[in-house]
């Protein structure tokens, strides 16, 4: 009896599960929201991208923009929230990797129109921080060569120009 | 050019500008009714 | 043997002023060195002396062979224009080696395809994460459309004054250009004037509204210059992926509607108004054609656009509807929506209507592109003209005119040049769109993208990528700059070489 119980149970916490699951479908390639823009239309979604250039602080809420790689998406998030966000990405900085979840927009009414993603829990899932640029030995002795080569050519150029004015 | 001029220039080129948009987001508004 | 030292002549002048060209532009390089510098972009600094080193020792090679001849020959106005479209060509090349060393470009190719959009100040990139690129980089990208924008009017200036084709007689006036100034120097004194103010006070309100909108301060400082130099130069390069749509606010795109529909009057419209002729504004014949086509467009764009109910409210319908429109229709580029949002969102009739809108393009005399709003004024004229002609009797004979700074009469030369260069235009786009075309892209996408590059607008359908075929990426490269160029140098160009290797080649056979 007891058995039946847990068993069924456990089949009920499966069945139900199930589309919460399906629910929250996670995109990590932007361009799957843009193509499909019209069927997620003011439908809740989770995605997950690198918080790029800055918080943008508009009173109550912020804007992140974050970038999947290639394509960028505007997040509208609780500055609260936004605060959470350490680390954002620019050149030689990798941003925090956040996922977002939210209800998506197509052409948001409140915001004229744009793309975006009202976020209702923001993770940080990957922190950022400082990324150093590798520079090849080749690369510094080719710039000084061809500095000195640039210097010599300038002085060489000045000199025969003095002398044919003379 | 004196700078009065620039000034008044500049002021000239941006407002009639605004106008010029603001007619454009007039329109906007009577096709949104 | 006489007459091969005199085309050695040419050549040697030629050089000499191409190397000049060469220097002066490269030298720009110095402005990226040192914010790379500032910022300790030790990357980005060596790229850019690689590159300026290679370029400033060009060009002081080629002075050098041309040095010897400045005093004896005479520069004319066939030289002026090899020298412009050659050494635009060349600039392309060595301008690119930044963009190449940095390693955001995936080939050489793409890396011109970038400059010679942003000397075109066109706007497409072909540039691979924009959202981490160097403030180095991203600073050359910006001065490149802003120099390259002006410098092409200047330099159009100094050497298309006596042509007789297009926009540039008009914008002289017969040769005699009383209104502005009698010579060229102090001409083109006056457009870098008109544009470091605006540069100052543009970027001021730009950088006011950054902070304002929630960006630091020194972030919206560097974000408002570049979108300045992008907008006044109606390039439409933004320091970021998202272009505009980066900085979701209304204020911030109303400011750069302004700049960018300041930026593409034509230079002698601005000249008028700081002199004190305001009404100008009114009477030009340009003013008047963008307006009504701006206003016509837009309306269209907008009436569909809501019907459609692609956007629900009138601040949706004018900050994506109207602003495309005027971007496109200035020829500026600026956009806040992601590429493939006028393929999906869209519809048909709103994509055709920014075509239109891009071929029409900006004004004469300016960094703008396009077909240009003297010429579309002008056929629009010459029609009404032809059909008074034909219903009137011919003892009445009704003379036309329009104003453009002064009142000037509708010749059958000016007419015939504009229907001229408006197809050449015309043409240019027709191959576009067939090629997109024959590389598998939709009809409307196609046509689309070769609007955009015909009329160096800058906006995209999603055809522009590093995945594009690569006659594609040739094709566009010289359609902006053909376009940029208004055809007629570069086929000079093209006839004074072959004509010159031929005449080379028969002396040399005669010997």
């Amino acid at each position: 009896m007891v058995k039946t119980f847990r068993t069924i149970i456990l089949v009920c916490v499966l069945v139900l599960s199930f589309p919460i699951i399906c629910k929250a479908k996670e995109y990590s390639n932007f361009n799957d929201l843009i193509e499909n823009s019209k069927s997620i239309d003011n439908i809740k979604i989770t995605l997950k991208g690198e918080a790029i250039g800055e918080a943008m602080n508009r009173g109550k809420y912020s804007w992140v923009n974050i970038s999947d790689g290639s394509t960028a998406m505007g997040i509208w998030i609780e500055s609260e929230q936004a605060k959470s966000i350490k680390n954002f990405g620019k050149y030689s900085y990798k941003g925090d990797i956040v996922e977002i979840n939210g209800t998506f927009n197509r052409a948001c009414a409140e915001h004229g129109g744009d793309m975006d993603v009202h976020a209702i829990s923001v993770k940080i899932i990957d922190a950022g921080g400082i990324v150093t640029i590798p520079i090849s030995n080749n690369k510094k002795n080719i710039a000084l060569m061809l500095t000195v080569i640039t210097l010599t050519l300038i002085f060489l150029y000045k000199k025969s120009t003095k002398s044919t004015s003379k | 050019m004196t700078n009065k001029r620039i000034i008044s220039g500049v002021i000239t080129e941006i407002s009639y500008t605004l106008m010029f948009l603001f007619v454009l987001y007039g329109i906007n508004m009577i096709l949104a009714r | 043997m006489k007459k091969i030292i005199k085309n050695f002549d040419d050549f040697k002048i030629i050089n000499f002023y191409v190397g000049n060209v060469i220097i002066v532009t490269a030298s720009m390089m110095l402005i990226p060195i040192l914010t790379s510098l500032i910022f300790k972009e030790w990357s980005t600094l060596l790229d850019f002396i690689i590159s300026i080193s290679i370029a400033i020792s060009l060009g002081i090679f080629l002075m050098f062979t041309g040095r010897s001849k400045i005093d004896t020959v005479k520069v004319q106005w066939k030289h002026g224009l090899i020298i412009a479209s050659s050494s635009w060509l060349i600039l392309t090349l060595l301008c690119a080696v930044p963009y190449e060393l940095s390693g955001n470009t995936k080939s050489f190719l793409d890396a011109c395809f970038d400059v010679m959009s942003g000397f075109t100040t066109t706007g497409l990139a072909l540039t691979q994460d924009l959202d981490h690129l160097s403030l180095g980089l991203n600073m050359w990208r910006h001065i490149i459309t802003f120099v390259g924008g002006q410098g092409m009017v200047v330099l159009a200036l100094s050497f298309m004054v006596n042509h007789t084709l297009g926009a540039y007689k008009m914008y002289v006036g017969e040769g005699k250009d009383a209104e502005l100034v009698p010579n060229v120097k102090n001409t083109a004194r006056i457009i870098w004037k008109i544009s470091i103010v605006y540069l100052i006070i543009g970027t001021i309100m730009l950088w006011i509204n950054g902070m304002f909108i929630g960006m630091q301060p020194v972030s919206a400082f560097f974000h408002g210059l570049f979108i300045f130099m992008s907008a006044w130069s109606t390039g439409g390069f933004a320091p970021m992926s998202q272009n505009i749509l980066y900085y979701h606010s209304l204020s911030y795109e109303l400011l750069t509607m302004v700049l960018f529909v300041i930026g593409s009057l034509n230079f002698a419209l601005h000249y008028a108004i700081w002199q004190g002729n305001k009404k100008e504004i009114f009477k030009n014949i340009e003013t008047q054609s963008f307006f009504i086509t701006a206003l016509i467009i837009s309306f269209f764009v907008a009436l569909k656009l809501t019907n459609s109910g692609v956007y629900s409210n009138a601040i949706s319908v004018f900050r994506k509807g109207v602003y495309n429109v005027l971007s496109a229709h200035t020829t500026t580029g600026f956009g806040n929506l992601y590429a493939r949002q006028f393929a999906t969102e869209w519809g048909d009739f709103p994509v055709v209507m920014l075509i239109i809108a891009m071929l029409i393009g900006g004004s004469a005399c300016s960094t703008a592109g396009g077909f240009k709003g003297l010429r579309v004024g002008l056929v629009f004229k010459s029609i009404v003209a032809e059909v008074d002609k034909l219903l009137n009797s011919d003892r009445k004979i009704r003379v036309f005119k329009f104003h453009h700074i002064k009142d000037i009469v509708l010749g059958d030369g000016m007419v015939k040049s504009a229907y001229l260069i408006i197809t050449c235009y015309i043409i240019l786009f027709f191959i576009g769109t067939a090629l997109g075309t024959y590389y598998g892209y939709p009809v409307l996408s196609s046509a689309f993208e070769a609007a955009s590059v015909t009329g160096n607008v800058g906006l995209s359908i999603g055809v522009t990528a590093p995945s594009m075929p690569a006659a594609m990426k040739i094709y566009y490269i010289i359609a902006m700059y053909l376009g940029r160029l208004e055809f007629i140098s570069v086929f000079v160009l093209i006839g004074a070489t072959f004509g010159g290797i031929k005449r080379l080649w028969l002396r040399l056979l005669e010997q």
